[in-house]
């Protein structure tokens, strides 16, 4: 791979150094390596060129000339996604948004914040902070990942429970059409501006409609207080009931968070340990959040559930510091798994809250039918379930045995009147899970709207559907390129 | 226009010649069905379309008078008879409900459960779920519980070919596709027609209350740095909406400027935030509190505020509803030039902003040609502020004369091809949306 060979230069690089300078052109194949794949690991393609614009004009260049010469095109922030959106299949040129990281303007009066599309989600947050503001959107990844890629993957966090997640505080947006046209979509955060709502089609859309270069997003009061609640449980029965019961309670909790047993072990063994009973079937982080007097009251009162459906042992943090240990800890629940597995796949469904007893039963079994250990993280509240599916990808066939059983623990999701996913989209990944949600009428009715905007599928081509013809047929084609790609 | 077609889709009694709308308010037509399932809707759009029909679309029938250049259409489609709850998965706070069920019948049943839907649209009683989710009605409660695009989690759709297609889902987070509930929620039935709809409900507050700060003089400044104080609080208000004079008056207070404050929750907290604002009232203000059954009925005689019906039949007068999307910072201006811009005029208007969320709206009543100048003039002003202004109550004859949707939206090209895309045939309320969608 690193052997230097007289490479000639592609005339179509020359020309996008044209417009973004030598220095932001990537071609050199042992420099495409980093953008083979983005989270998710299991399948890799190779771009034909990584560029870094510094501006919407530059995009809108770049993009106008792919388009011109039919080149297929692919928006990349910080490549955390999971689901493979951000991977190229082979050929793409990969447009980053990483040099555009400016925070624009923040205006507290109107509570609304612009920034550009690479700005890395944390550091909104961190900029707003001391004027007593910060930007609910809170995925795990956010230290790293970039506004323009939440918009794109619709992100959501462990406190979108109360707040919502992405979308619902996604004010505006300048975005680059697939045809190098460059639009705004909202007017920088005034509500309801007549006509289809756009910005909400578009968020979401996995970086298929179009290349988002600036985005206005709503920023909220950070409350008065705020109490976190930990709480074990020797059956995760009792656990499920618990957040059942705190909901019926009439509470709305900021976040609601679930791990099981393996989950526990797993976090427990990493970089940040708090001291989990490793014992415990389930344990709930919750945190509520507000007015004071109305905070203090709600924790009592979840105390009190936990109480009720016989929780082993349930304290509230003394303090911000203790909160922030627990959190650290949830948060970092995905790459905690390297430390009691070589490889692990993250899965993402969405399920009926009360039906998490049944789903976790049967996610028990695939387990058992795979022979591969699966740990649960779930955003409890919402009914977001990461099933944590851990191999080895030097033993022959468990890797296929993990992509097996993801698709499984989505199968049964759906089943019980869920989603294929809740928050890290479907990217190359659960491409083919689609068919076990919508019909091809309904995946129809949506290429129909793609093709609006994207008419030539340049950008960011076959991902996000399953492709056309008969189910069976296209199954087994993806499955054996699945084995293929792994 | 045979009313024959469908004669093999519905009994006879659900057919009926000359039943809808009203001339004055327009988007009628000569035969209406009141079909009572999905497969109905489907069976009639799919004949319609075949046969090249213009169809409109209603629910409740409470906002015939927004937008629309046609007179009539070949049928309207009413889906009164669509309705009822088809689940209510209290556990999971979701409900599915069909597309012509009134919202009031909603909250009665969800209140029995001690839940809620995050909407406060107005005419509840006869706003249905469908139409206030195609129209994105939202009342100023809007600030805390968001807008109807943040509600809605899953829908059932009719296309105007008959297909049937199924938008979103039924759990609370979902990014599986496009979010093509989002096409439909604010499209003013021009794509394609609800008939189930999937929404995130939330438990009822135990405690409500509302305050009401009176302002003796309304000055603007004043008025705004007082909203920033409250914005800048950790105060949590449900509500921060500005009203003019005309309405604090209608609603039972003195002829002055005043700011609602309505706070929900625990009642300590509730109790809390009532004492804070005490605390933080600037000079020359008066609060008035309503607590519990008080402040629900204050709100339910605001819902009821807005014209819905034919307008007074007198000659030369006219009553048009807007509404006028702003930066919230700009509401207080927004609703002091609505009131200022009466004077001179035969018109008198009720106004109304969202100082936290920035919609705001404006009931006015006057002299016809009188109406037009005020609204082009206030239309004027939001425009400058980079808002606009939509009449979303106004009879036939003064929307051929006054843009109820202006020209200030979102990107027109790729609406049209939107349009193009769903309903090529333009079967569905043609011309009733902006841009001539
Ligand atoms: C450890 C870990 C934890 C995570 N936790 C969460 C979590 O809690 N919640 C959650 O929702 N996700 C989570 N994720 C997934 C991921 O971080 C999110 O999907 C994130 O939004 C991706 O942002 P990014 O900048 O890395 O985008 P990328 O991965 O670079 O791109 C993601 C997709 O967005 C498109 N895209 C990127 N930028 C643009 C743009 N400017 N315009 C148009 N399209 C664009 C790409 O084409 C691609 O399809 C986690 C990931 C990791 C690795």
């Amino acid at each position: 791979m690193f052997r230097k060979k007289k490479q000639r230069v592609d005339p179509l690089i020359q020309h996008l150094m044209a417009v973004v300078g030598e220095k932001n052109v990537l071609y050199r194949r042992e420099d495409l390596v980093a953008y083979e794949c983005d989270g998710f690991t299991l399948c890799r393609g190779e771009a034909r060129a990584v560029v870094f614009p510094a501006n919407t004009e530059e995009v809108a260049a770049v993009v106008r000339l792919l388009n011109r010469e039919n080149i297929p095109f692919i928006a990349r922030g910080a490549g955390t996604g999971l689901s493979g959106g951000a991977t190229p299949l082979g050929g793409e040129v990969i447009v980053s948004l990483v040099k555009m990281k400016k925070l624009l303007q923040v205006d507290f009066e109107n509570r609304i914040a612009v920034v550009q599309p690479g700005y890395v989600n944390l550091k909104l947050t961190q900029s707003i902070a001391g004027e007593g503001y910060y930007y609910a959107p809170d995925p795990s990844s956010q230290s790293a990942c970039t506004i323009g890629g939440n918009v794109a993957e619709n992100a959501g966090g462990a406190h979108c429970l109360k707040y919502g997640v992405t979308t619902n505080h996604i004010l505006g947006a300048e975005v680059v059409l697939p045809d190098g046209k460059v639009i705004r979509l909202g007017e920088d955060g005034i509500p309801d501006l007549p006509g289809y709502d756009l910005l909400g089609l578009l968020t979401g859309s996995e970086g298929t409609l179009g290349i988002i270069t600036e985005i206005t997003v709503r920023i909220l009061k950070t409350p008065e207080a705020k109490q976190t609640i930990l709480a074990y449980f020797d059956d995760v029965e009792e656990g499920s009931q618990a957040v059942s019961d705190i909901i019926s309670a009439g509470i709305v909790p900021a976040a609601l968070e679930m791990m099981d047993q393996t989950a526990i072990e797993a976090v427990e063994s990493a970089n940040f340990p708090v001291g989990h009973p490793l014992d415990v079937q389930a344990l709930l982080l919750i945190e509520v959040d507000g007015i004071a007097a109305e905070v203090r009251e709600q924790a009592k009162e979840i105390v009190e559930v936990c109480r009720r459906r016989n929780v082993r042992e349930v304290k509230v943090a003394r303090d911000e510091k203790e909160a922030a240990a627990w959190w650290a800890n949830r948060k970092t629940g995905f790459g905690a798994m390297g430390a009691i597995s070589p490889d692990y796949l993250v899965q993402d469904g969405v399920i009926p809250r009360s039906t998490l007893p049944e789903v976790l039963k049967k996610i028990r079994e695939i387990s058992q039918d795979t022979g591969l250990r699966i740990a649960n993280i779930f955003h409890a509240g919402d009914g977001n379930l990461h099933p944590l599916i851990l191999f080895d990808e030097r033993k022959p066939g468990e890797k296929e045995r993990a992509l097996e059983a993801g698709s499984r623990c989505l199968k049964v999701c759906a089943d019980v009147g869920g989603s294929i996913t809740g928050e890290h989209g479907v990217g190359i990944e659960k491409k083919e899970e689609m068919r076990f949600i919508f019909t091809d009428e309904e995946i129809e009715a949506q290429l129909r709207i793609r093709d609006v905007f994207n008419s030539k599928n340049l950008l960011n081509p076959d991902k996000l559907f399953p492709k056309p013809g008969r189910c069976a047929e296209v199954k087994k084609e993806i499955k054996e390129r699945k084995l293929a790609e792994v | 226009m045979s009313s024959l077609y469908f004669d093999n889709i519905l009994q006879s009694e659900r057919i009926r010649k000359r039943a809808t709308g009203s001339d004055l308010l327009g988007n009628g037509a000569e035969v209406a069905v009141y079909p009572e399932t999905e497969t109905e809707v489907a069976k009639i759009l799919n004949a319609a379309n075949e046969r090249d029909l213009k169809v409109a679309v209603t629910g409740g029938g409470s906002k015939l008078g927004f937008g629309g250049l046609r007179k009539s259409y070949d049928l309207v489609v009413s889906l009164k008879n669509l309705k009822g709850i088809v689940e209510h998965r209290t556990g999971d706070l979701t409900l599915t409900a069909r597309a012509g069920t009134p919202i009031r019948e909603l909250t009665k049943k969800l209140a029995e459960h001690r839940q809620m839907l995050p909407l406060d649209p107005r005419w509840p009683e006869k706003a249905t779920l469908g139409g206030v989710i195609a129209s994105n009605d939202t009342g100023p409660k809007r600030l805390y519980y968001g807008a109807p695009r943040d509600v809605v989690i899953g829908l059932r759709v009719v296309y105007p070919d008959g297909r049937v297609i199924r938008t979103g889902g039924k759990v609370v987070k979902n990014v599986a596709g496009y979010d093509m509930n989002k096409l439909f929620v604010g499209s003013m039935g021009t794509l394609g027609v609800i008939t189930e709809v999937t929404v995130k409900l939330r438990p009822l507050p135990p405690y409500e209350s509302l305050a009401l700060a009176v302002f003796r003089e309304g000055r603007e400044e004043a008025v705004q740095s007082f909203v920033n104080t409250l914005q800048r609080s950790h105060l949590e208000p449900v509500t921060l909406e500005y009203l003019n004079p005309l309405l604090t008056q209608r609603l039972a207070g003195p002829n002055r400027y005043a700011l609602a404050v309505a706070f929900e929750g625990g009642k300590t907290a509730v109790e809390e935030q009532l004492n804070r604002i005490q605390k933080i009232l600037p000079e020359g203000a008066d609060l008035e509190v309503f607590r519990e059954k008080e402040a629900k009925s204050w709100w339910d005689e605001w819902s009821r505020l807005p014209f819905n019906e034919t307008a007074s039949s007198e000659a030369n007068s006219a009553e048009v509803a807007v509404k006028i999307g702003t930066h919230s910072s700009d509401a207080v201006a927004v609703v002091s030039q609505a009131t200022e811009l009466t004077a001179g005029r035969k018109v008198e208007a009720l106004a109304h902003g969202g100082t936290g969320h920035g919609i705001s709206r404006a009931y006015v009543r006057g002299d016809e040609e009188d109406v037009l100048d005020y609204l082009t003039q206030l239309r004027a002003f939001a425009e400058e502020r980079r808002g606009y202004l939509v009449a979303d109550h106004m009879v036939y004859p003064l929307r051929k004369r006054f843009d109820a949707w202006g020209t200030r939206m979102v990107h027109l090209p790729l609406m049209k091809g939107i349009k193009e895309a769903i309903d090529p045939k333009r079967t569905l309320n043609d011309q009733r949306f902006v841009g001539g969608l």
